[in-house]
């Protein structure tokens, strides 16, 4: 796939809303089709391509280059050698490995925060320090958070609720 | 067709309305001891939890409308049971709200595979918090019998009736933190990893659990949308699967909620906060304390959050594919951001 992922959802949402969602008559599916809507409104700034299936090509890529550069040493001509620059690049995280790394300092921030509970001699600048953390990182999330359809995803609820 | 005496303990079965049928017609002619004639099912799409029908049923020349609840195993708060709602429900009769009649109730696998009841269908729309225009005398008056109907909720006299022994232990001293544990608790069985906010959130509640002035039944999810109406008079005070002994301050908390009242300052978009506050206070003695309306605010916004965790623990199971619960779940960041500025103006 070529398309910016950007495009692609927002190709995606435009579609549902003005073209899918006015032709659904189902409330019920209505709902639904809105919460789509607000989901893509909320991975779009969230995602970007698997790194998985990137860093395995990079590493084909590599091998298939590391090759090439010995069987090149013995040739009389050289073929064009991998820059340094390429070269010295690192291995790549996976978007997977990043998650367990945010659960396990969050996990370590829970941990001081217990701790702090005991009202340890000396705590106050390490709270404030928590607090800053947490201030900062709620916004961080806040800001990534897309305008929520509440209304338009609970339209179906209003009219047919019976007891 | 599902075999006499099986099971119908998958979402599946439930839904399939030729299986609910033969049931319904196997649990009925039990508790009337006649044959019964049930018509067509209709399943409302609301809500995440309970599952609901209405139906019509004929018996012994008598013809009448009732719901069927279930509460399914993949549903948002399970395992669920009835008799807790089915109990208070029964108990209230008489206590001046307007109530569904329950009628049967179930909490075991053997007619309906999960938890079920069976009440009157009271005529009437649920409203919608968002875009409902009420003309301004169907807005003062539901906004009052709203009112009323918490106030007679509130003015109850559960000790002495079966409601006691379903919350024993209560006391006006741990009615809050109580309720605090308890979230605390689903919040934990939901959660897949822990978060600083949240953790400092309920430390903070735990660090502010008021005295409640007194005992008493609690909703839990008192609010706009969870009633029928029908021309300028409330019908039924709905959803009662959270109800429970506590501090009634709490019942005011959650209706005040900014969720229930968008665009708005009015509470649940009917009543002005001074008005619902002069009102209530009339109608039951209780001076209502604003330190413990916003604490029960703030209470209000974590179980929300928990709620949302929940929602997010359900569809990642894969017990649920209803795009709402993970749409819901985003806003958490929202609500911790409110939690923020609750705790940091808390009187």
């Amino acid at each position: 796939m070529n398309n910016s992922l950007d495009r692609l959802f927002g190709g995606l949402i435009a579609s549902l809303k003005s073209e899918i969602i006015p032709r659904l008559e189902d409330e019920f599916a209505r709902g639904q089709a809105y919460a789509a809507v607000d989901l893509l409104n909320n991975l779009r700034p969230r995602l970007d391509w698997a790194v998985g299936p990137l860093a395995e090509q990079i590493a084909a890529q590599r091998a298939a280059a590391a090759r090439i550069g010995e069987i090149g040493r013995a040739l009389p001509q050289a073929p064009p050698p991998l820059s340094a620059e390429l070269e010295a690049k690192s291995a790549q995280v996976t978007g997977e490995a990043l998650r367990q790394t945010r659960d396990a300092l969050d996990e370590h921030l829970c941990r001081v925060l217990d701790w702090l509970g005991g009202k340890p001699q000396g705590g106050a600048e390490i709270e404030a320090v928590l607090q800053q953390y947490m201030k900062e990182q709620v916004r961080r999330e806040v800001n990534l958070a897309a305008k929520p359809l509440f209304g338009e995803i609970a339209g179906n609820t209003g009219t047919e609720k019976k007891t | 067709m599902t075999a006499p005496g099986a099971s119908l303990g998958g979402t599946v079965e439930m839904l399939d309305e030729n299986c609910v049928r033969e049931r319904l017609a196997q649990v009925l002619r039990r508790e009337t001891g006649a044959e019964v004639v049930i018509g067509a099912l209709k399943r409302f799409p609301v809500g995440y939890s309970w599952l609901t029908y209405g139906f019509q049923a004929g018996w012994q020349g008598r013809q009448q409308e009732l719901i069927l609840r279930l509460g399914p195993p993949n549903g948002l708060f399970a395992p669920y049971d009835a008799a807790p709602q089915f109990i208070t429900l029964q108990a209230l009769r008489g206590s001046g709200m307007p109530l569904p009649q329950v009628y049967w109730h179930g909490d075991g696998a053997a007619d309906f595979g999960a938890p079920w009841f069976i009440c009157e269908k009271v005529a009437g729309r649920a409203p919608v918090m968002w875009g409902e225009n009420f003309s301004d005398a169907t807005r003062a008056a539901l906004g009052a019998q709203l009112v009323d109907a918490l106030a007679a909720l509130h003015r109850f006299d559960w000790r002495g009736t079966p409601i006691a022994a379903l919350d024993a232990g209560v006391t006006t001293a741990n009615a809050a933190r109580r309720q605090v544990d308890a979230w605390e608790h689903s919040l934990h069985r939901w959660q897949r990893r822990r978060q600083p906010m949240v953790e400092a959130v309920l430390a903070w509640l735990k660090a502010h659990c008021p005295e409640a002035p007194r005992v008493t039944v609690v909703h839990g999810d008192y609010r706009i949308g969870n009633f029928l109406y029908e021309d300028d008079r409330i019908t039924a005070i709905l959803d009662w699967e959270l109800a429970h002994l506590g501090d009634p301050h709490e019942d005011l908390g959650w209706m005040c909620q900014r969720t229930f009242r968008p665009g708005t300052p009015l509470i649940c978009t009917l009543v002005p906060r001074e008005e619902l506050y002069a009102r209530y206070e009339r109608l039951t003695g209780i001076a209502v304390q604003p330190r413990l309306v916003h604490f029960w605010e703030g209470f209000g916004l974590f179980k929300f959050y928990a709620i949302d965790v929940g929602a997010e623990c359900c569809f990642e199971d894969g017990r649920h594919n209803d795009l709402r619960l993970p749409s819901m779940a985003a806003q958490g960041p929202r609500l911790l951001l409110q939690l923020e500025k609750a705790m940091a103006e808390m009187p």
